[in-house]
């Protein structure tokens, strides 16, 4: 984690290689655990990305799969004593958000990188006001006045759609609905114009309407303002939709990584298409069966050796439980963590681009 | 194990599943404590340091008279008032009586009645807790409200106007201690019922045709042994604060047996009070409640893994 | 937030009313020659009172009426302000209550005062530093002050003030405005005693709810927002555990109230306490039965305030309703 330290031998091209220009956030290495109970549980296992500015990028994969901690990292939010950022930088902008010392990280939440959290009906605090919420960080980031900062809050309140914005300041959150608390959550998160908003689970727990209603919002205000999105979500019709790149992650590792097209059109690791296999769609042949991966998620305290999607692979050979695989490019802007892609790929009736 | 009514019934083998009777629970489970008892030992071994003094009390108590060197109440009006010394290690109290052998005798009467007091408390407050949180309804309604009033008048008062009209004495004093236990305990056993009757297996214990009485005594009452459990261990303390109180202001047993409150109510009535008279008995209900206390803190760790980092 | 003040208000007098019936059904039904407990006659001496003797002193007494009317007279004269006259040295009762009253009620505040004090700032250290040498030291001494008995405490210090610095405080009733430096020497061995035990309470309440809110989600996002550790605390945090500790302030008061008879009357202080005392002592039932009027009657009023305090602190009560 030394920040004067210059760029690393990474296992797979970054978008720097392709277009030269530097990206907004870049994770290096990322390792966090947990410790409980005389067991070490690898959440995040070297993992490593980036992220363009204004880009959107997804994040997907099953509960557990190391995605939600990641994103605390980035933040150095991970939960102590237990969890424990390991190694690994992430640069943002040119500084490496792990080595900064306590003042500089918290200069960064909030106001380079705003976060949205899964549960709006817990996330805001019942007992200060919405306004109070909002102009928080106005007031400590941009060191706004309280007057200022209410009408930037209004402003706020307004763009993120909730109407009568200036009376709903002295509301408290359980005077609002589910939807409503998190349309607040993004214009906290939007406050202070950061470079990168993380929604992390930001629509799950809210109703199947409303969810669409949301997406389409932070898409678009993100657009509007040039934001960077990183939507963190085991739906993948929600990241088809909405991202331009999509990091597919398994068991604390990133397996396969590409342009949403390439991800879609051209899946490389079985994971990805067992993920993709199992969505119901509208255009199979009525009666066809729904398919789900076989097996259970892997206990990340006793990962088997070799390749940690190995047991559930219909593709798995002797080499994976032997040697875990790197990301190898597999396409211009596409990397695939598995030896057998090649085979996966003529199969799945792709053509492949040597 | 076949729970000896489901001859007339169909078998399901749902009431394998769930716990049988309470004497064939504790003897399945008598092992399981013994080892239970090791393996606390080793994880919380403060609160098994704990336990260990609170035994020690108690056999203290129990082997009172074999202990203690003189006659608890016996004056001896040639050495009254004596500052301890090496024949007379806590001194004597102004009736010229052995204050080591009385302390001793004391920890009889306090643990005596601090657990029978708050055996009976707990059970029936358990037991009342049980009814209104499975039962509901009237019941429920009424003994919750009477509880409620109980609870409006403060502990220790509502205990020395029950001993005042029962008059002075051992059953006054339980009685009384027993009563101020009520409230609490119901609540906590009423809200646990009600969150068992919740459960999956309360249902097809019912749809067996089994009668309310028995799914309350054979299925919900041992899953409440836990809760029953801590807060027993809870009350102690409590119980004998409470008691001390009582023998200080005068209400406890009658003189002349020791008690300690009853020693320190004594100590406090002289103008000047002995140092020695007033140290020793305190000494030894701060020692018994702080170890039932953390002996119970533990066990409730243990048992409740929900409770920890709450009261 | 009005119809949760009139929900409380309207249940707190009726249930005034029923524990005065509780505390006069108590006095009379359980077993036992009333005359043995209210005259404090000898067990050997019943056998030789003759019928009307009997008859004469239940009539002193009133309680050869029967006990409704027993009820309406004493219940109707508290309403008047009239509490009837002691057995003791038949003053007016009230009049009694009145003047030790002060007293008590001064060491209650006084003791308020020092329980919040030193108790909320204790607990929320210990809660922010969990595991560290100041959390253990606070968790021991509070667990250590939750077992001591109060008025073991109190003798104690009476003690050591006669044996190191013979001093020993003054013991007539003296109201503070008419000599405040006396006045206060009695009263603040008790508010001392007294608070000490319930800010061990409140330390320890409020670090377990400091715990409990540090873990909710809207900690964590004030923390995503890039709050000083102190403003997470003090202004997202802790309003949230007071309202979780006033919660529980209730127990303490009752704990409180009973810690503070006793801990008065190891002081030699005249408040109530020792009148209570003294009553118990000459089996002056009148006297104890007002007392405990008087104290359930305080208890229900504080409660009803705590419950007034936790609906204006927190907002999902305050502005529904």
């Amino acid at each position: 984690m030394n920040p004067t330290a210059h760029k690393t031998d990474l296992q797979f091209p970054t978008d720097m290689d392709l277009d030269g220009t530097r990206p907004l956030l870049e994770v290096r290495n990322l390792r966090t655990s947990f410790f409980g109970r005389g067991e070490e549980v690898r959440a995040v296992d070297d993992v490593s990305f980036s992220l363009k500015t204004g880009e959107t990028l997804g994040l997907v994969g099953e509960s557990g799969c190391g995605k939600s901690v990641t994103a605390l990292s980035i933040l150095r939010l991970v939960p102590e004593p237990q969890g424990k950022i390991l190694g690994g930088e992430v640069w943002l902008d040119g500084v490496d958000l792990l080595s900064l010392p306590d003042e500089g990280i918290r200069a960064v939440r909030g106001s380079q990188i705003g976060m949205i959290f899964q549960e709006p009906m817990t996330s805001l605090n019942p007992v200060l006001s919405i306004g109070r919420q909002l102009t928080e960080t106005l007031e400590i980031h941009l060191g706004m006045t309280k007057h200022a900062a209410k009408d930037r809050a209004a402003e706020l309140l307004n763009m993120v759609g909730i109407p009568d914005a200036t009376s709903r300041l002295l509301d408290y959150p359980h005077q609002l609905s589910g939807g409503q608390r998190q349309r607040v959550m993004i214009a906290i998160a939007l406050s202070c114009d950061p470079k990168l908003i993380i929604a992390d689970e930001a629509t799950t727990a809210l109703d199947v309407t409303i969810q669409a209603q949301i997406l389409e919002l932070l898409a678009r205000l993100t657009d509007d303002l040039g934001t960077a999105l990183m939507i963190i979500t085991h739906n993948l019709g929600v990241v088809a939709r909405y991202a331009d790149r999509v990091n597919v992650m398994y068991a604390g590792k990133i397996r396969e990584t590409g342009s949403a097209d390439e991800i879609y059109d051209t899946p490389r690791h079985p994971y990805t298409v067992g993920l993709l296999d199992s969505v119901p769609r509208l255009d199979r042949p009525k009666g066809s069966r729904l398919k789900s991966i076989e097996g259970e998620i892997p206990d990340l305290a006793n990962l088997p050796t070799g390749c940690a999607y190995r047991p559930r692979c219909t593709y798995a050979v002797d080499r994976c439980a032997a040697e875990n695989p790197p990301l190898a490019k597999v396409g211009d802007s596409h990397a695939s963590a598995c030896w057998e892609w090649p085979r996966l790929a003529e199969e799945q009736g792709q053509t492949v681009v040597s | 194990m076949r729970d000896r009514v489901t001859e007339n019934e169909p078998y399901t083998g749902d009431d394998v599943k769930v716990a049988s009777s309470s004497r064939t629970f504790v003897a399945q489970n008598f092992t399981k404590w013994y080892w239970g008892l090791r393996g606390f030992a080793r994880q919380r071994p403060v609160s098994a340091f704990w336990l260990a003094i609170s035994v020690f009390l108690i056999l203290m108590a129990i082997f009172a008279p074999l202990i203690a060197p003189h006659e608890p109440n016996k004056p001896d009006f040639l050495n009254i008032k004596t500052e301890p010394n090496r024949s007379d290690i806590f001194g004597t109290d102004q009736l010229g009586r052995d204050y080591f052998s009385r302390t001793i005798f004391g920890a009889r009467v306090s643990l005596l009645i601090a657990f029978t007091s708050v055996a009976l408390g707990t059970a029936i407050g358990g037991v009342l807790g049980i009814l209104g949180g499975y039962l509901g309804g009237t019941f429920d309604l009424i003994s919750q409200r009477f509880l409620e009033v109980l609870m409006a008048v403060p502990g220790l008062l509502l205990a020395i106007i029950l001993v005042l009209s029962m008059g002075a004495g051992a059953s006054a004093v339980i009685i009384a201690i027993a009563v101020t236990r009520l409230p609490t305990t119901s609540r906590v056993l009423r809200a646990e019922t009600m969150s068992i009757k919740e459960t999956q297996y309360i249902d097809s214990a019912r749809s067996i045709g089994a009668s309310p009485l028995r799914v309350m005594i054979v299925h919900v009452a041992p899953q409440t042994v836990a809760s029953f459990i801590v807060i027993f261990t809870a009350s102690l303390g409590t119980a004998i604060l409470t008691e001390a109180s009582l023998g200080f202001l005068g209400l406890g047993i009658a003189p002349p047996t020791a008690t300690w409150g009853g020693m320190l109510g004594e100590a406090a009535v002289t103008l000047i009070p002995d140092w020695w008279m007033v140290l020793f008995p305190g000494m030894f209900i701060t020692l018994t409640v702080l170890a039932f206390n953390l002996f119970g803190d533990g066990l409730r760790d243990v048992l409740d893994p929900r409770a920890r980092g709450r009261i | 937030m009005y119809r949760y003040i009139a929900t409380r208000l309207i249940i707190a007098i009726p249930t005034l009313f029923v524990v005065s019936l509780i505390i006069f059904v108590i006095m009379r039904i359980l077993p036992g020659d009333p005359l043995v407990s209210f005259l404090g006659i000898e067990l050997d001496q019943i056998q030789q009172i003759t019928a009307e003797e009997r008859k004469a002193l239940l009539a002193e007494l009133g309680m050869d009426k029967p006990w409704v009317e027993q009820y309406v007279v004493w219940m109707g004269g508290v309403l008047r302000g009239d509490m009837g006259e002691s057995f003791l040295r038949g003053d007016s009762i009230s009049a009694i209550i009145a003047k030790r009253g002060l007293l008590s009620a001064e060491i209650a505040v006084l003791a308020v005062l020092i329980a919040w004090i030193i108790g909320l700032p204790a607990g929320i250290i210990a809660a922010v530093k969990p595991n560290s040498i100041l959390d253990g030291f606070t968790s021991t001494v509070t667990v250590f002050f939750l077992a001591i008995p109060g008025f073991w405490f109190a003798l104690l210090i009476v003690v050591a003030g006669i044996l190191w610095f013979g001093y020993k405080a003054p013991i007539t009733n003296i109201p503070p405005w008419v000599d405040p430096w006396r006045n206060f020497q009695m009263v603040i061995g008790p508010a001392f005693v007294v608070g000490v035990g319930a800010a061990a309470f409140i330390a320890r309440i409020t670090r377990s709810a400091m715990f409990e809110v540090l873990q909710e989600d809207y900690i964590r996002t004030a923390r995503a927002k890039g709050l000083v550790s102190r403003l997470v605390l003090v202004r997202h945090a802790f309003p949230n555990a007071l309202i979780s500790v006033v919660t529980v302030s209730g127990l303490l008061l009752a704990f409180s109230m009973g810690g503070a008879i006793t801990v008065e009357i190891a002081f030699v202080v005249p408040g109530l306490g020792k009148t209570l005392s003294q009553a118990i002592v000459a089996r002056d039932f009148l006297m104890v039965q007002n007392l405990t009027l008087v104290y359930a009657g305080v208890f229900i009023l504080v409660n009803l305030l705590i419950d007034l305090t936790y609906g204006r602190l927190d907002p999902r009560i305050r502005l529904t309703d």
